[in-house]
């Protein structure tokens, strides 16, 4: 249970109010994000206007009010990196993640942020992956890095893909080898009847792991309806 | 352990240790450091000590991990004791050379040792490299033979003597005076006497007080703290006991930031040790003192490292300055007297207290004393941590020991302080760097970073980066500062998108002096800077950003114009898979062509571009 993580949390730092960043520090790292409950109960147990607990989830930056993906991308905006063109790293990753810094992909895989100088300047522009500095980049070759991660990202778990287009082109070409040259609409057909297929399957038997993700979500959907 | 509670067991301790690592005829040290963590130096160490194990030389050959070594450009590097082999840029692949040839061998492997670049002549020792020659190492030097989680490491540096020293020999008052006469000065960036500081402190009534110290490095381009806290931990904690004894302190905290987890986990590990030998604790050398130190970690916002910022957010507030007319010396912490330095001060303690006052004031200058580590960084050929004593000129120190600017540009400024302090052009460069002549020169010392700018850098772009980082650090508290930057931001926006007036600049100019003075803290006050340092030294780039709407530098994109030179084009479709905004056009063997309603003017195609065809105006 929730509070039972938050009360081990409590007791390292013996319910002392002073520790409350400290404290919240350790929720943000538990559960990658400062959850509505978890606050109220801390300012109830540590005896602080919850108002305050606000205040200081929202006036540091590494405090979260919303879940943040399984990867987080950190890049370096320090003026070393900036003089050395982080600006231009930030919108490839951008585009390529086809979110906004601050902002977390809707499958809940990768949070994009930056930081203010990671001290890594020798390696400048640096992009942090999950803790591990990746220096010397340029916008061509941060792309490559996303490509990298991306295989890792999906285990077996995971919701959708962060680009549907991708994601419907693969559920869109295998097996049955459709022809490699096929209008727009055609292809688009193929995947609405794989889905559908697919749709049966997900809600007779157990899920199938990779792009079918999406699938499994709409016949969830249309199941209800 | 057993608890250290008088010099002859510190000695006997000392002995103790040299003995045993007498025993080892040999040392291989590698730099451990974030930067170099981030090359990978970790898995070379590994490797290290498996090539040793399997050659069985793990008894004779020493394999030591260190914090930063300060030249992050050469990462990861090693340095082979005793000869003084230094090579540079090693990979895992390298290690079973290196202890075949240089260990067993006693040959040198050429290919990984330093090449001067501008004679091309290889520096076989570390001491001979201009990078490390021409320095004052005082304090990063023990950066190189110690290691960080070792407290034993330390004391075979010669550690805790000067706690020692102080604790027993000297009166609280006598500290004082020591650190008065050596004429150290804070290293946070303000450069307020150290030694004055600690008098105040002293003086205070209350019974209870604190010390802190500040490892919430925020400037961006800075990590000096980060690596002294990192690779030396012991030489701040033995400043701070020294502190906090003179001034009469019962507790202390580090705050450090969160960003930096190595420093956390050193300086915590130094915490437990110095506790175990009882140099914390109660009745430190049977001196009756007692002291201990508390780490907390910061929420990750730049105004903290302003001293009330940092108090409130250790109270378990947010981190909002307060106005100063009662220093923190009088009411800080939880409202009781507390001394905050930053770590760069607390590491030049011990030396003062052990080498007396006058060896440290005989370096630098009249107004400052002492060494002063720079991080020197950007379009710089020895991107690294640089110690000199002060006074030495931006021209030495960019050219001499930075090896200048990479690809043959041309040096245009060096932004020196963080956000707060400011660009100077080539002209200064003989500009003795210390706290005064910079703060004359409109810039100031800051914490040391030391960013390096070539003729590819736009000044206003600059100016305009510096006050959007401070816009979104601002607290909001006061109106000046809040505000002030909001509307500073949009017209260095305005002049950086080619919509300038030619009364942009002069508001600029009236918008810094309101803030100047009006604002609460120092973030505020000193926010103006960038934008003045850059009107000043290179208004003409203003100019020419609002008079004919270009960029100089091609860095502001709305001002930049691609094309295509269809006598240059050879139709090899580079361009066109790069582009992001899928707006060239062409076929393979055909020139194509950019359609410039859609360009997005990232400058993709001009920077894959082998034929020169892309061109930007």
């Amino acid at each position: 249970m929730a509070t039972q993580e938050v009360n081990r949390i409590l007791k390292r730092y013996g319910n002392d109010p002073t520790d409350i960043i400290a404290i919240l520090q350790d929720v943000q790292q538990t559960y990658r994000y400062l959850p509505k409950d978890v606050m109220e109960t801390l300012a109830t147990k540590l005896d602080i206007p919850l108002s305050r607990v606000y205040h200081l989830a929202t006036f540091f930056r590494a405090f979260s009010l919303e879940p943040r993906g399984k990867h987080e991308l950190q890049v370096c905006m320090g003026t070393a990196c900036h003089v050395r063109g982080a600006p231009r790293i930030l919108e490839a990753i951008e585009r390529g993640l086809k979110i906004q810094a601050g902002e977390t992909t809707k499958d809940l895989q990768y949070t994009l942020e930056t930081v203010n100088c990671v001290g890594a300047c020798a390696l400048g522009p640096v992009v942090v992956v999950d803790g591990e500095a990746k220096g010397k980049l340029n916008p061509q070759r941060a792309e490559r890095l996303l490509k990298q991660i991306e295989p890792e990202a999906a285990p077996k778990k995971t919701k959708a893909k962060a680009s549907p287009a991708k994601a419907k082109k693969k559920a869109a070409a295998p097996k049955k080898k459709t022809p490699a040259r096929k209008t727009a609409s055609a292809v688009k057909k193929t995947s609405k009847t794989r889905t559908k297929s697919t749709a049966k399957k997900a809600v007779s038997a157990k899920p199938k792991p990779a792009a079918k993700g999406t699938a499994k979500k709409r016949t969830v959907k249309k199941a209800r309806r | 352990m057993e608890r250290i509670s008088s010099i002859e067991k510190l000695d006997t301790l000392r002995d103790k240790l040299l003995l045993k690592q007498g025993a080892v005829t040999r040392c291989l040290t590698l730099c451990g450091g974030t930067g170099c963590r981030a090359y990978g130096c970790m898995e070379v160490v590994e490797a290290f000590k498996k090539e040793l194990k399997k050659r069985g030389l793990t008894r004779k050959v020493a394999v030591k991990t260190t914090g930063c070594h300060g030249f992050c450009e050469r990462g990861p590097m090693v340095l082979v004791s005793p000869e003084g082999i230094f090579y540079e840029q090693i990979s895992t692949k390298d290690v079973p050379e290196i202890v075949e040839k240089t260990l067993l061998e006693n040959e040198v492997v050429d290919r990984l040792v330093y090449k001067d670049p501008n004679t091309g002549k290889p520096v076989l020792k570390e001491s001979d490299i201009p990078f490390y020659r021409l320095q004052n190492r005082f304090l990063l030097g023990e950066n190189l033979v110690i290691d960080p989680t070792s407290i034993d490491d330390y004391i075979t540096q010669g550690g805790y003597k000067a706690l020692w020293k102080a604790l027993t020999q000297l009166s609280p008052e006598q500290i004082i005076e020591e650190v008065k006469l050596s004429g150290l000065r804070g290293r946070g960036g303000g450069g307020f006497p150290t030694g004055r500081k600690w008098e105040s402190c002293r003086k205070a009534e209350d019974l209870i007080k604190y010390v802190i110290c500040n490892a919430d490095e925020g400037d961006p381009g800075a990590y000096m703290d980060r690596s002294l806290l990192e690779g030396n931990p012991h030489k701040i904690l033995e400043g701070m006991i020294i502190g906090a004894y003179a001034i009469g302190a019962q507790q202390g905290y580090i705050y450090v930031r969160n960003e930096y987890p190595l420093a956390v986990t050193h300086a915590t590990q130094a915490l437990k040790d110095a506790r175990k030998y009882g140099f914390l604790g109660e009745d430190i050398f049977g001196s009756g003192f007692d002291f201990d130190v508390k780490i907390s970690r910061g929420g990750g916002a730049f105004v903290c490292g302003e001293s009330s910022a940092l108090m409130a957010s250790l109270e378990g507030r947010p981190g909002e300055p307060r106005a100063k007319y009662v220093h923190t010396v009088e009411k800080g912490l939880f409202d009781l007297p507390t001394n905050l330095n930053n770590v760069e001060s607390w590491a030049n303690v011990p030396m003062i207290i052990q080498d007396g006052a006058s060896k440290f004031a005989e370096m630098g200058t009249d107004g400052s004393k002492g060494t002063k580590i720079f991080s020197l960084v950007g379009k710089i050929n020895n991107t690294g941590l640089v110690e000199v004593p002060m006074g030495m000129t931006l021209r030495e120190i960019i050219f001499d020991i930075g090896g200048g600017i990479p690809d043959g540009k041309a040096f245009k400024a060096v932004q020196t302080g963080g956000p707060s302090g400011g660009c100077l052009p080539e002209r200064m460069l003989d500009l003795p760097v210390d706290f005064d002549e910079l703060a004359r020169a409109g810039s100031m010392m800051g914490s040391g970073g030391m960013i390096v700018m070539d003729e590819d850098n736009c000044m206003v772009d600059v100016a305009r980066y510096f006050v959007t980082f401070l816009e979104e650090e601002s607290c909001g508290k006061c109106t000046p500062c809040r505000e002030g930057l909001r509307r500073m931001k949009d017209i260095l926006t305005d002049v950086c998108e080619g919509r300038g007036t030619e009364d942009s600049i002069e508001q600029l100019e009236r918008l810094s002096v309101a803030m100047k003075a009006a604002s609460l803290c120092e973030l505020g006050r000193t926010a103006a800077n960038p934008v003045l340092t850059t009107i000043q030294y290179f208004r003409d780039e203003y100019e020419t950003h609002i008079r004919k709407k270009k960029c100089p530098a091609f860095v502001c994109r709305q001002l930049v114009h691609y094309s295509i030179l269809a006598k240059k084009c050879t139709g090899c479709q580079a361009c066109v898979r790069v582009c992001p905004a899928n707006c060239i056009s062409g076929k393979k063997k055909k020139v194509h062509e950019i359609d410039q309603a859609l360009c997005i003017h990232c400058g993709s195609c001009f920077d894959v571009c082998r034929f020169d065809a892309v061109k930007r105006k």
